[in-house]
């Protein structure tokens, strides 16, 4: 039993190693994203104060408050780490619903071509040519501010994109071989598009996943840098416009706009490393 | 007088599972306007002892041993006169010749680029030149050709286009990679006639896995595994070889007992210091657990068997 | 039997479909059991679309298709499912023909469970197919891109041949191939048309390998047939000058 455990561990081991030897970029965005996930999950065990609490204003960074207080007294270290769950819940929600939307429109545009083709696709195109900023800050504008309809505005702005590079790849697949020969072999349209086309595409649909996630996070910050965020659920961008709108900037407290703004970016750098693709040894495969 | 020069060389790639030596030891001479082929199965390494003649793989691979060319040794030119030696020298025909033109250029500009790049021509002169080539490569309307796009030709045209290309530089040395791949029989027999017809006074090294190709050329050199294993001139080699291997393919054609040889050709088993076609031989014994050396015969004639 | 009567397909080209191009006209011919038919032609002669039709991956302008005495020329996708598994097709390019994310035994395997073979039976099953086709077992946990062109092709088979086919139409299979693989997948076809009296359309521009392995010939140019017959009667005396002129090139 132990031994087996060990044998295990050290499997696990194994294929770690190789899969940082392989891509060390994606593995560091893997621990970056894994370390994100991590903090806001546990964010009550990980916050030392609660952020509604209010205290002493103004305050500078200290071991009590490691970030100092903003205009009410509020730790802003808890604040930030709260703010990585709405932050992510933001991107990961507006990310899915750009996937499903473009995933869905793509490969049955790519795969079943025609008429379908030409309206889902030209729709796309058209979307593709608004001008994604502006209609947001409208749209979020004349909504609720609220972090649902944040998510929802952000996701139908990102599927275009994601619609059109699938689709592309599944034009390219489906006129592989093997599409045809599994089409002979008397395989229903959907159980090809699900084993072969899907499974094919999900290197693509990954990482446009994630690029999805690192824009809308992106996006919600700039909306929320606008004061279009949700007041109840303090994100990222959210802490940086208070920080702008309450005194921070004035006071020149770069304690209290310069950390979310490094959660921003070190967040999306993790979003984008893991779409970094493998090192493969295509030339060599090319010659033999 | 002697053209190209190889001693031991050896090219290894660092791949994920590890070192692979693609071709080992090769040793080959080529003389000026001599043809030679170069016959092998897939993943015998005759594409990469092509590249390495002209020193293509310098980024992904270690290359060991020397490649003289005119006397001077490619590995260690300059940037400039590897440049010139590449194109203006030796010309390679490469393997896939639809994706071997850019898409979004038509064909003909793609060849004047090649000519304005080597200095032959400028201008008119070098579109001139292009078209005369695309003419001389067996193409009745040459003008419409140099003003195609490539998806716009088949793959027997890509093939003539890129063969005119090459030449189109008048280099010293042809190497043509897999020329007649996939060409059905007519295109083939008329594309290998136009080939050696464009390459006269130039050197030839054709690379094949077709025999029926190779045998347009004077001499054969037949590679296993990254080895040469035989060596010699064309007739003499086809009608009677002396290697296993050789006389397993050529027995392997349809037109004869298209008998397969056995066994798989198995890439990875380079640190074995035995023959390497011993698993796969009807005469293997004891003695061929020792590597052979490739012997002398007789005149130009080598081979790399205990029993030959 | 599978037979095609005066089968012909054009397609539309250009802006609106202004043009038409005639790929395959007035083609008739029957694949019988345990026979191997080839057909030969230049590139672009129409062989491929003509395969195409044979298996009812595209429809033809006009003409039937019948099958066994059924006519399925007008039968939707639906309908013709369940005649789909009696013939197969195999093609040129081992590079797409298997999904490169599965491992070749698990394309083999994917139609276990459409074919209702029970689970303990599978093992077997794949192993009397591998062996069928000569493919080492250590071989099948492997990718499509860590395999020969060869060792694809034979899986290619060993997935179609759990099916059972009565009809294969074989799309120039072994152009690609080494002169030694492609020997032994020819001796494979030919043992397997004789022995499971499986009908065979042999597609290829390797005027050597049909007259090695095939009963009867049919030269096709520009879409029409323009020879059949036995052939040997066919190589021996040639009937049309172009297959004098495809002879000679050999």
């Amino acid at each position: 039993m132990i031994n087996n455990t060990t044998n295990c561990v050290l499997i696990m081991r194994a294929r770690l190693t190789r899969v940082i030897a392989r891509n060390p970029q994606r593995a560091a965005g893997l621990a970056v994203l894994l370390a994100l996930s991590l903090m806001a999950v546990f964010a009550s065990q990980i916050a030392p104060h609660d952020p509604r609490q209010t205290g002493i204003p103004y305050q500078a960074p200290s071991f009590e408050h490691l970030l100092g207080t903003n205009d009410l007294g509020q730790d802003l270290f808890s604040e930030l780490i709260y703010a990585t769950r709405v932050s992510l819940v933001i991107g990961f929600f507006a990310g899915i619903i750009s996937l499903v939307a473009g995933v869905t429109i793509g490969v049955f545009a790519g795969y079943y071509r025609g008429w379908a083709e030409e309206l889902l696709m030209g729709t796309t195109d058209v979307f593709l040519l608004i001008p994604g900023l502006p209609l947001m800050i409208m749209l979020a504008a004349y909504l609720d501010p609220s972090m649902w309809n944040i998510i929802i505005v952000v996701g139908l702005l990102w599927w275009c994109s994601t619609a059109r590079v699938v689709h592309s790849r599944v034009l390219q697949i489906r006129e592989m071989q093997f599409i045809e020969s599994t089409r002979a072999l008397g395989f229903s349209d959907l159980y090809i598009i699900i084993k072969h086309v899907l499974v094919n595409t999900k290197d693509i649909i990954f990482a446009k996943f994630s690029l999805a996630v690192a824009s809308a996070m992106l996006s919600e910050a700039s909306l929320s840098f606008l004061g279009l965020g949700d007041p109840m659920n303090i994100s990222w961008g959210e802490m940086t416009y208070f920080a702008f709108s309450r005194g921070g900037f004035a006071n020149d407290m770069w304690w209290w706009y310069l950390p979310p703004g490094l959660m921003i970016c070190i967040s999306i750098m993790g979003f984008l490393m893991v779409t970094i693709e493998d090192r493969k040894d295509s030339k060599l495969l090319e010659l033999i | 007088m002697m053209l190209l020069c190889i001693r031991n060389l050896s090219v290894t790639f660092d791949t994920l599972r590890g070192p692979f030596r693609a071709i080992e030891g090769i040793d080959l001479d080529l003389y000026e306007g001599e043809t030679l082929a170069i016959v092998g199965e897939s993943g015998c390494g005759k594409s990469v002892l092509g590249h390495a003649i002209m020193r293509l793989l310098d980024d992904i691979a270690t290359v060991d041993g020397s490649v003289k060319y005119k006397g001077q040794e490619v590995y260690s030119m300059e940037k400039s006169e590897l440049l010139n030696l590449r194109g203006k020298s030796i010309s390679l025909v490469p393997q896939s010749p639809s994706t071997s033109f850019n898409p979004v250029l038509k064909v003909g500009e793609q060849i004047k680029e090649i000519i304005e790049k080597d200095r032959i021509d400028k201008g008119p002169a070098a579109k001139k030149r292009a078209i005369d080539f695309l003419a001389k490569a067996g193409f009745s309307d040459p003008l419409s050709i140099y003003n195609s796009y490539p998806h716009q030709l088949s793959g027997g045209m890509c093939e003539r286009a890129l063969i005119a290309m090459a030449v189109s530089v008048e280099p010293e040395l042809i190497i043509a990679d897999e020329p007649t791949k996939g060409l059905d029989a007519l295109s083939r027999k008329s594309l290998l006639a136009m080939l050696h017809e464009m390459a006269q006074g130039a050197s030839m090294i054709m690379i094949t896995h077709d025999l029926k190709a190779a045998a347009t050329c004077r001499r054969v050199t037949v590679m296993y595994s990254g080895e040469i294993v035989e060596e010699g001139r064309t007739s003499n080699l086809l009608n009677s070889p002396k290697h296993f291997y050789t006389q397993g393919l050529l027995e392997a054609q349809p037109s004869r007992a298209m008998l397969p040889i056995k066994g798989r050709h198995t890439l990875l088993s380079h640190n074995d210091i035995g023959c390497r076609f011993r698993e796969r031989c009807d005469a293997a014994d004891e003695m061929c657990k020792n590597h052979p050396v490739l012997r002398r015969r007789d005149v130009m004639e080598w081979v790399r068997c205990h029993h030959a | 039997m599978l037979e095609l009567i005066e089968v012909s397909k054009s397609f539309r080209m250009g802006l609106f479909g202004r043009n038409r191009k005639v790929a395959v006209q007035d083609v008739s011919f029957s694949i019988k059991e345990g026979e191997i038919l080839g057909l030969v032609g230049e590139s672009g002669c129409g062989k491929s679309t003509l395969a195409r039709i044979a298996l009812k991956l595209i429809d033809p302008t006009s003409g039937r298709i019948v099958l066994n005495g059924t006519d399925v020329t007008d039968m939707q996708e639906k309908e013709f499912r369940v005649h789909r598994k009696q013939i197969q097709i195999v093609f040129q390019h081992p590079e797409g023909a298997l999904d490169p994310h599965y491992t070749l035994m698990a394309s083999i395997a994917e139609s276990f469970n459409k074919l209702k073979i029970p689970k303990g039976d599978r093992k077997a099953f794949l192993e009397r197919l591998a062996d069928e086709i000569n493919l080492p077992l250590e071989i099948l946990d492997r990718y499509p891109n860590q395999v020969s062109g060869g060792e694809i092709q034979r899986a290619v088979l060993a997935r179609i041949f759990a099916f059972q086919p009565k009809y294969l139409i074989l799309d120039e299979p072994t152009s690609m191939l080494d002169l030694s693989v492609q020997a032994s997948i020819l001796q494979l076809l030919k043992i397997k048309a004789k022995q499971d009296r499986m009908g065979m359309l042999f597609i290829s521009h390797d005027l050597e390998a049909v007259r090695a392995i095939c009963d009867h010939v049919m030269v096709m140019k520009d879409g029409k047939i323009l020879e059949e017959g036995p052939v040997e009667r066919v190589f021996e005396s040639p009937g049309t000058p172009y297959m004098r002129m495809l002879i000679s090139s050999i």
